[in-house]
């Protein structure tokens, strides 16, 4: 090519003061750099200027729904330049004493009062409330179903996180998964407890058909019971009346208090507890005469009528002053003389009653009744003493009294070693209550849920109960029967489900351990401390500081 | 910047020394989360650790900036800064990935966490970018020039072509093409200013005398040539495509005396000069162009994170 221009040439174009000038490359690259400035800059002034409510542009994730109202106001949980976990390596950083008590924590407290997890617990090694209830984890996330490491954290070695007294529990529990996890078998079970209660009872006889001791004997038939109360123990309408009774699981022991009605005839003395607890269904309801009981063991005293029963719940003084009134009733009423005698007699002679020899002769047919009733009640196996022991004769193997007992033993036995185990329990702890002499919740310390669970054989956990024949058996069964659904999912090895996985059930501390022990207030510990201290209205409520 | 095997030795440091970091970061973590419920925030001691490291990485990634603009300064070879940008910015992903516990968070750390890996993304893009475009600028365009000069060399061309051809073809020139020229040679150059001083003559290229029947160049130049030099992509001109350019041009030649190729073929010059500079314009707006999201979101994110540390420690 005949012309070629060369470099020099080229750069002979060149303005000297070309890098004064920007390029548009460069004019855009400004432009936009000034613009996300501005608009970082107007985001935070949108939030500044909206107050509290633009405070949940800093927030690190929705919190849970029941907290959704403050959801935009931080300073109603957290302090400021205060950690929420006292936990945090920031306490010593930000200026606070290790282990103090965080404004936080109190701010929770103002709304939620918990007692303290163990009374032993040593101060440093009490977590703050957003130490293991961690927020801003989405709407429909749990606060409270927290993992094992939290309470693992500490349980796997307590010892260093107790004052000084000697542990009541096991000191090395890492999981609940197999007996290495050092989970300890249930204390009821572990240390071969017996049962406290005072009410004897034969699980076998009661769940044998026919419900009779002697095989060829007569059996306990539904034309045996009170027609209204046939229903409910099993009887078909239309069916064979003098069909043997088979009683099960469920004849006596009910989720809810609603679902078993009282015999007729009850009295209206009953406690609240017979009707009024409503728990959730997990819990069964406590036994209790009136509605479990009655059908089959009336109160009967009098052969000549076997529709007079007395009231459940009395005391052999309490009785017989029943029996006194309705005797007396009885016999003043079959009276014709008191009524002759009060017509007849119009000007009463002073000093004299003219029916004192008619009062003296019904009194003395009173007592002769009464002590004939009283006999019935009280001497043989049958009526109180087939269930009932004489107060401070626990250890009597005999059954029935051979005398009228001064009192019937209440509550739980005091000598048996299981009472303090259940000593807490808010049920069977209240002095003023007589009853229920049996425990109503077997592990205090610790939820269970029979709801969840009733789509299973009650003989699959429970399968002592076939062949008891004594009140002092511990019905409940033994954790590695727990493990078998709650563990991590194996093959199993056993023979008869070779092969078959197995497990795979939650097994965390939480699934049966609440750190508060809030979730179970008929269990007594803690169960006041959650009342809360200062009552709020709404307003208050939803504008909350502490 | 080049990463390549001929200077990879000088990368090499950092890349070590940036998987120590991290595999180091990435056991901490581990350790602090064996035996929690949950991954370590941004509260905890590593979590907290992480984002500080994280924190003042960004800050030095952004000083590049006004490093730049003050080049004077001389603080450190600006090749160990771009050395140090690249690899201590692509270690503060892992730290700040583990400062957040694999957890997005709120709206604000949400934001962040996105500009930052926006910032990264677009700085490795760039650094992608820059592997292969300056060679491909080195080799497919001789005749580059500054990127910011492209509009003014254009129209010094077409205004140089425009004297050469008005010449050629005895047509009078215009006055501001009269006032560039002295009748015997053209002036080729920009208008340059030193001081209070301001001229032009920096080379000039002698003006042949017209040339009859030259009527074509002058018809063809009008209608092809003016436009492209000028204008370039803009015009559409078919003189953008090299081959048909030659073809058009050989066509050209047949129709003029021989005494007027050379005119010819200095025009075609500068047609082939025009079609590089497009060429260099495309690839310079890809080399530079990635810095609008690059740049523009650390301003936002520097901005952000003076927030989120204030905003962090307050509601810890």
């Amino acid at each position: 090519m005949a012309f070629q221009e060369s470099g020099k040439q080229r750069a002979s174009r060149i303005q000297l003061d070309y890098y004064k000038r920007p390029t548009w490359l460069d004019r855009t690259k400004s432009r936009l750099a000034f613009l996300c400035l501005i608009l970082a800059a107007g985001w935070m002034l949108l939030v500044y200027a909206q107050g509290s409510k633009g405070q949940v542009a800093f927030s690190r994730g929705q919190v849970t729904k029941f907290h959704a109202a403050w959801n935009d106001n931080c300073s109603v949980c957290h302090a400021d330049f205060e950690p929420i976990s006292k936990n945090s390596f920031s306490m010593k950083w930000l200026g606070h004493e290790a282990g103090k008590n965080l404004l936080g924590d109190a701010r929770c407290e103002s709304c939620h009062v918990a007692p303290v997890h163990h009374s032993n617990q040593k101060l440093e090694s009490t977590p703050s409330c957003g130490g293991c209830h961690r927020e801003h984890r989405g709407i429909d996330a749990s606060i409270v179903r927290l993992s094992s490491l939290d309470c693992v954290s500490c349980h796997s070695n307590i010892l260093p996180h107790m004052n000084d007294s000697a542990p009541k529990y096991a000191t090395t529990i890492s999981s609940f998964e197999n007996a290495s996890g050092g989970h300890p078998n249930f204390k009821l079970l572990a240390e071969k407890m017996t049962d406290p209660g005072s009410v004897k009872f034969n699980h076998k006889l009661h769940l044998t058909p026919g419900i009779s001791r002697d095989p060829k004997g007569k059996p306990w038939t539904f034309a045996d019971i009170p027609e209204p109360d046939r229903e409910r123990f099993g009887f078909k309408p239309g069916s064979d009346l003098k069909a043997a009774m088979a009683l099960d699981c469920n004849s006596c022991h009910n989720l809810e208090s609603a679902d078993a009605k009282p015999s007729l005839g009850t009295f209206n003395n009953m406690t609240k507890a017979a009707f009024g607890i409503k728990s959730q269904g997990g819990i069964y309801q406590p036994i209790v005469f009136d509605v479990h009981c009655k059908s089959c063991h009336p109160l009967s005293f009098d052969d000549s009528n076997k529709n007079l029963s007395v009231p459940h719940r009395y005391q052999p003084e309490e009785i017989r002053v029943y029996l006194e009134g309705v005797y007396s009733r009885q016999l003043v009423a079959e009276t014709k003389d008191f009524a002759k005698t009060r017509t007849a007699v119009s000007v009463p002679v002073p000093g004299k009653n003219p029916l004192t020899p008619l009062v003296e002769s019904v009194k003395k047919q009173v007592d002769e009744k009464v002590s004939v009733a009283m006999n019935n009640l009280f001497l043989g196996k049958k009526t109180c003493g087939e269930c009932h022991y004489e107060k401070g004769d626990m250890k009597s193997l005999s059954p029935g009294f051979s005398k009228i007992p001064k009192a019937i033993q209440t509550g739980l036995d005091p000598d048996n070693k299981a009472f303090d185990w259940f000593k807490d329990s808010k049920l069977t702890n209240t002095p003023s209550d007589i009853w229920p002499s049996i425990p109503t919740l077997w592990m205090p310390h610790a939820k269970f849920d029979h709801t969840a669970h009733r789509f299973m054989d009650c003989a699959s956990c429970h399968a002592g109960a076939n062949n008891s024949v004594t009140k002092n058996d511990i019905l409940l069964p033994g954790i590695d029967n727990c493990r078998t659904c709650h563990s991590s999912a194996k093959v199993s090895s056993d023979k008869v489900s070779l092969g078959m996985m197995q497990g795979g059930v939650n097994h965390d501390c939480v699934e049966c351990h609440s750190y508060h022990h809030g979730d179970q207030p008929y269990q007594g510990v803690g169960s006041e401390a959650w009342d809360p201290k200062i009552l709020r209205t709404i307003e208050q409520m939803q504008k909350t500081l502490p | 910047m080049l990463i390549r095997q001929s200077n990879f030795a000088e990368h090499k440091p950092w890349i070590m020394a940036c998987l120590v970091i991290t595999l180091l970061s990435t056991f901490w973590f581990m350790f602090a989360s064996f035996g929690q419920a949950a991954w370590p925030s941004g509260s905890s001691l590593p979590g907290f650790t992480f984002g500080v490291l994280g924190g003042l990485i960004c800050l030095f990634e952004f000083l590049i900036w006004p490093r730049k603009k003050l080049r004077s300064w001389r603080i450190g070879k600006v090749s160990t800064w771009m050395r140090a940008h690249i690899w201590l910015g692509l270690l503060a992903v892992p730290l700040l990935v583990l400062h957040t516990g694999f957890r997005w968070g709120g709206p604000l750390s949400t934001t962040l966490m996105i500009l930052f890996l926006a910032v990264i993304a677009s700085g490795v893009w760039g650094l992608v970018l820059q592997q292969f475009l300056p060679e491909k600028l080195l080799i497919e365009v001789p005749a580059e020039t500054i990127y910011s000069q492209i509009d003014y060399v254009s129209q010094l061309m077409a205004n140089e072509a425009s004297q050469m051809v008005r010449f050629a073809c005895g047509i009078n020139t215009t006055e501001h093409e009269a006032s560039e020229s002295n009748g015997t040679h053209r002036v080729v150059g920009a208008v340059r200013t030193v001081g209070a001083v301001q001229g032009r003559v920096i080379m000039t290229s002698t003006l042949k005398e017209s040339i009859p029947d030259s009527k074509a160049l002058w018809e063809f130049f009008n209608e092809h040539i003016y436009g492209f030099l000028k204008n370039g992509q803009m015009a559409k001109s078919p003189l953008e495509n090299p081959s048909r350019c030659t073809s058009m041009f050989n066509s050209l030649r047949t129709k003029l005396p021989p005494r007027a190729h050379e005119i010819a073929s200095a025009l075609e010059e500068l047609c082939t000069q025009r079609r590089q500079i497009i060429l260099q314009s495309k690839i310079q707006f890809w080399l530079y162009s990635w810095l609008w999201v690059h740049l523009p979101l650390s301003v936002a994110l520097i901005l952000l994170m003076f927030v989120h540390i204030f905003v962090a420690m307050k509601y810890w």
